[in-house]
């Protein structure tokens, strides 16, 4: 009777979730494409014109240029992340005295606002007198002119973002190392592996799962970059270090093109969920199995 | 020499490379708000320095709005953060106690949902807010926030209550409780540290986010980081000062809490990774 | 002071048969012990009728009211559960009150019967502490507290006493029993332990694939069981059983063992056609007797200090347990032949497994 007779229940339970995700999120996903046919001023009297905004979008240069920088971007800073995270976490997986402090210095730059990281960062690369720049200068005789230059401008959007986004790539590898069995290691020690090889046969046999896991949830997420890139160059200089999420917030909020907008938060949505499609398809067969 | 002395010295290269990266910024920020401006961009820096409060004094003179914008985040930090603990905590229980067809698909659907980029469905929402009037309200953000975490704070709870015994319900049931009493409780009490698992990235999310509040703000539900940004965006030489005291006082309290709670949200990301 | 009537109960989870037509009056404090190897569905029946499983089919009356449609938080019934399913984030006396709380029970009213309910189980002390700080027979009490606190029409135990240890559990099957008699509320109590059930029950009922196979007091199923299934459950060591084919044409022809050996019965009652039978004899129904016309060997001798279990190889097939006295003195490997009581022993029907009633013989 308690759990089996109540059909009705589990409905209730779940719908104030369900509604909020289908309010906010899923219809206005869906809306969107419906959006993307249309011209608008802002998202309101609409007037249907077919692929037209899909034809603009795609024989603007910007769009194109965005496409790439996010593309540069998000693979730079996904792979650069997984490279700092992985030594972290295996040096983190063993008991000293301080882990704990170490451990929340580590996680602090979670706890940071977009807004904030662009000022300690401008802070340090401010050009001429930013100490970070000034020591470049000194030991490698250049500057990183991010206003000027914009591969330098995408590099300190890239490092923002590596900054900010480290804890999370950092938590899912140590959580995943720390269930690594300490007796299979030391089975394999005794079996006359060196660490190198216990590394390479045990723990990254074991780990692998949640790499991938933390690659697809850091891709989806890292093309979204919108906040990091916006507040640092705003795209400039001349629209040359604009993201995906910048062309698509200038296309709406600033020139009032919704439906040029819509075309292009089409494409980032299907750009996230081709990433998340192989994940999200082992998950439903999963739950499947699950019942 | 031994792979021991390798291991030993590699890892405490690492993990100081680590702490030096994650803290600098954030320590010279912070130490540099208590600078004066000569100090700020002193060669070579200064750490040992005469503490002054001018930059606060100045931020609070300067910007009033930025204590507005204070309170208007904590008040949308407090709304998301109820608004997600308890729609999550009904949902997670039903997944975790019964099981249909129906509720595998919701599942699913929550977790697609969760993979869409939130930039995106600004679009479409932007002429729908305005015309229900929630355009710079609190209501619009805490909203959009708790939306935007339900998913992950479902799966959590989910997780959580699975843990909980289904007898210690039979046993509340047969002492003549309803489900509602069952999940005030006994399910509730019990999932206190699931629900902190679940609320602390919708604390840290809607204390920090600056997209939505960007596109859906103006005036009166301006939020702490808008401000800030606002504050940044209009520094001329001599005001990084102000603009490090206001990152401070914005970031102080939200790093403490993050360090309070860092166990949750190990366990947190890690339920979220694994499931959604 | 109530009493519960199933009818035709059956329970069914999809393809699988829980609970096939089961048939029970249980009168007005009576206590009664559930008993079945596990998964012969008697927690389902208790779950059913606590309410927190439904039927599938048949009916549950309390006092002769239907509850079948009733959920099971106005059923009025209390349970005691295997784990004892104490709310972890309350005390002792906020877990006995829990009842009495969602009831909106007045506080005077819930503290004086908590406390009594304390005192009758030995918590008084105990009280204010959490589940945790708790042993196992301490937290046994306090889901008994629990039940007793709040006058419920009937008690439900779902092996209450498992999760202990074997010195605990007699301990306590004692204080329950004491309890019982001093409560005399309608119980129904589910075990696995036919020493728990012989020990407790008014009457027992042995369940088996979702079947009740006999209801009676201890003494009866003891003495008369109504099939093999019923006869081999309760005992402990278990009754032995000999198969027995018939030699020769029908009447006046001879009962034997697979090897051979003539069993004398009287088969009057036998009907014709029967080929084969089991013999049922309980090892006290057995004695040592060199002139007995079971010949074997004697295998494993086990002294039990106030009786010693003499097992008996009588073929490959059959090992036979034999109470012989105190201070026998058999060795592992000594031939001997073994006598049997015939009123001590039971035959049954080797293909339906019931029992076959003779006219009772003379002793072999």
């Amino acid at each position: 009777m308690m759990f089996e007779d109540r059909k009705w229940l589990p409905i209730i339970l779940i719908s104030p979730v369900n509604a909020l995700l289908a309010l906010l999120i899923a219809l206005p996903s869906v809306y969107i494409i419906w959006l993307s046919l249309n011209q608008s001023t802002f998202g309101s009297e609409t007037t249907f014109v077919g692929l037209a905004n899909y034809a603009q979008i795609f024989s603007d240069p910007i769009f194109w240029r965005s496409t790439i920088n996010t593309f540069i971007v998000v693979n730079v800073v996904v792979y650069t992340e997984l490279a700092l995270a992985l030594p972290l976490a295996l040096a983190l997986n063993t008991d000293f005295v301080g882990k704990g402090l170490v451990f929340s210095i580590l996680i602090a730059p979670y706890a940071v606002t977009e807004v904030s990281a662009v000022v300690m960062w401008r802070y340090l690369f401010e050009t001429d007198i930013g100490m970070f720049n000034m020591l470049l200068q000194s030991f490698a005789g250049f500057q990183l002119n991010w206003v000027r230059n914009p591969a330098h401008g995408l590099t300190l959007i890239s490092i923002l973002s590596i900054w900010i986004h480290l804890p999370f790539t950092l938590i899912i590898l140590y959580s995943a190392i720390s269930t690594v069995p300490v007796d299979m290691k030391n089975a394999a020690r005794v079996e006359g592996a060196t660490e190198w090889q216990v590394f390479r046969t045990v723990t990254m046999r074991f780990i692998m799962p949640a790499v991938l896991v933390a690659l697809m949830f850091r891709y989806i997420f890292a093309t979204r970059l919108f906040a990091e890139a916006w507040l640092l160059t705003e795209g400039g200089p001349a629209r040359l270090t604009e993201v995906l999420g910048i062309y698509l917030y200038r296309a709406a909020f600033r020139y009032h093109d919704f439906g040029a907008a819509a075309a292009t938060g089409l494409a980032m949505q299907m750009l996230s969920l081709l990433v998340a499609s192989f994940y999200l398809y082992q998950l439903y067969k999963r739950m499947q199995a699950d019942g | 020499m031994d792979d021991r002395y390798v291991i030993l010295v590699g890892r405490w290269v690492v993990l100081t490379l680590g702490v030096f990266w994650s803290a600098f910024p954030i320590f010279m920020v912070v130490s540099s708000s208590f600078k004066t401006h000569l100090d700020i961009f002193a060669v070579p820096p200064k750490f040992i320095f005469q503490p002054t409060f001018d930059n606060y004094v100045l931020l609070f003179r300067e910007w009033p709005q930025f204590l507005d914008g204070l309170v208007n985040s904590m008040i949308i930090t407090v709304g998301a953060t109820v608004l997600t603990a308890i729609t999550s905590l009904l949902a997670g229980y039903a997944y975790s106690r019964f099981h249909s067809r129906l509720l595998t698909l919701s599942a699913f659907f929550m977790i697609l949902v969760r993979m869409l980029p939130p930039i995106v469905v600004t679009i479409p929402l932007f002429p729908a807010v305005n015309a229900m009037g929630l355009s710079d309200t609190h209501a619009i953000l805490i909203l959009l926030y708790a939306a935007f975490f339900v998913s992950l704070a479902t799966w959590i709870l989910k997780t959580f209550i699975d843990q909980i015994p289904r007898e210690l319900e039979e046993a509340a049931e047969v002492e003549g409780s309803s489900v509602w009493q069952r999940l005030v409780r006994v399910v509730l009490p019990l999932s206190v540290h699931g629900m902190v698992a679940a609320c602390v990235f919708v604390v840290v999310f809607a204390w920090n986010e600056y997209v939505f509040a960007l596109i859906f703000t103006s005036n009166e539900a301006k939020t702490a980081p808008l401000i800030l940004a606002e504050i940044s965006g209009a520094i001329e030489g001599v005001q990084w000062g102000i603009l490090f005291a206001a990152a401070s006082v914005q970031l102080l309290p939200i790093l403490a809490f993050v360090l309070l709670v860092q166990k949750f949200i190990v366990t947190g990301i890690t339920a979220g990774a694994v499931k959604g | 002071m109530s009493t519960l009537i199933l009818e035709g109960l059956s329970k069914n989870y999809g393809e699988v048969e829980a609970l096939i037509g089961v048939d029970l009056n249980v009168g007005d404090g009576e206590f009664i012990v559930l008993v079945g190897p596990s998964g012969c569905g008697k927690s389902t029946l208790l779950r059913c009728i606590a309410g927190l499983e439904k039927q599938s089919a048949g009916d549950i009356r309390i006092d002769d009211r239907s509850i079948t449609g009733v959920q099971t938080r106005d059923r009025n019934v209390a349970m005691v559960f295997q784990s004892y399913a104490l709310f972890p984030h309350l005390t002792v006396a906020e877990n006995i009150a829990f009842g009495l709380r969602i009831r909106r029970t007045d506080k005077s009213v819930i503290e004086e019967r908590v406390a009594h309910a304390a005192g009758l189980l030995g918590l008084g002390e105990l009280t204010g502490r959490y589940p945790r700080e708790l042993s196992g027979g301490q937290r046994q009490r306090v889901a008994m507290g629990r039940a007793i606190v709040r006058d419920p029409v009937l008690f439900l135990f779902d092996e209450p006493l498992s999760n202990l240890d074997a010195k605990l559990r007699v301990q306590m099957r004692t204080e329950m029993k004491a309890l019982r008699q001093r409560l005399g509320i309608t119980s129904i109590y589910v075990t696995h332990d036919q020493d728990e059930a012989m020990t407790l029950a008014d009457r027992i009922v042995v369940m088996n694939n979702g079947r009740i196979e006999q209801i009676g007091t201890p003494m009866e199923l003891y003495d008369a069981p109504v099939n093999l299934f019923v006869a081999g459950f309760m005992g402990s060591p278990p009754m032995n059983f000999i198969e027995l084919h018939r030699k020769g044409g029908n009447s006046g022809a001879q009962l034997e063992t697979a090897s051979g050996q003539p069993v004398p019965l009287p088969e009057r009652g036998l009907s014709p056609g029967v080929r084969s039978v089991v013999l049922g004899v309980r090892p006290e129904g057995l004695r040592i007797d060199d002139g007995g016309p079971l010949k074997g060997t004697v295998e494993v001798v086990e002294p039990k200090g106030s009786e010693t279990q003499v097992f008996v190889r009588l073929d490959d097939l059959h090992l036979l347990c034999v109470t012989a006295g105190k201070r026998a003195t058999f060795q592992p490997g000594d031939p001997v032949g073994i006598a049997f009581d015939a009123t001590e022993s039971h035959l049954f029907d080797t293909d339906s497994g019931q029992k076959i009633t003779t006219e009772k013989g003379t002793a072999a």
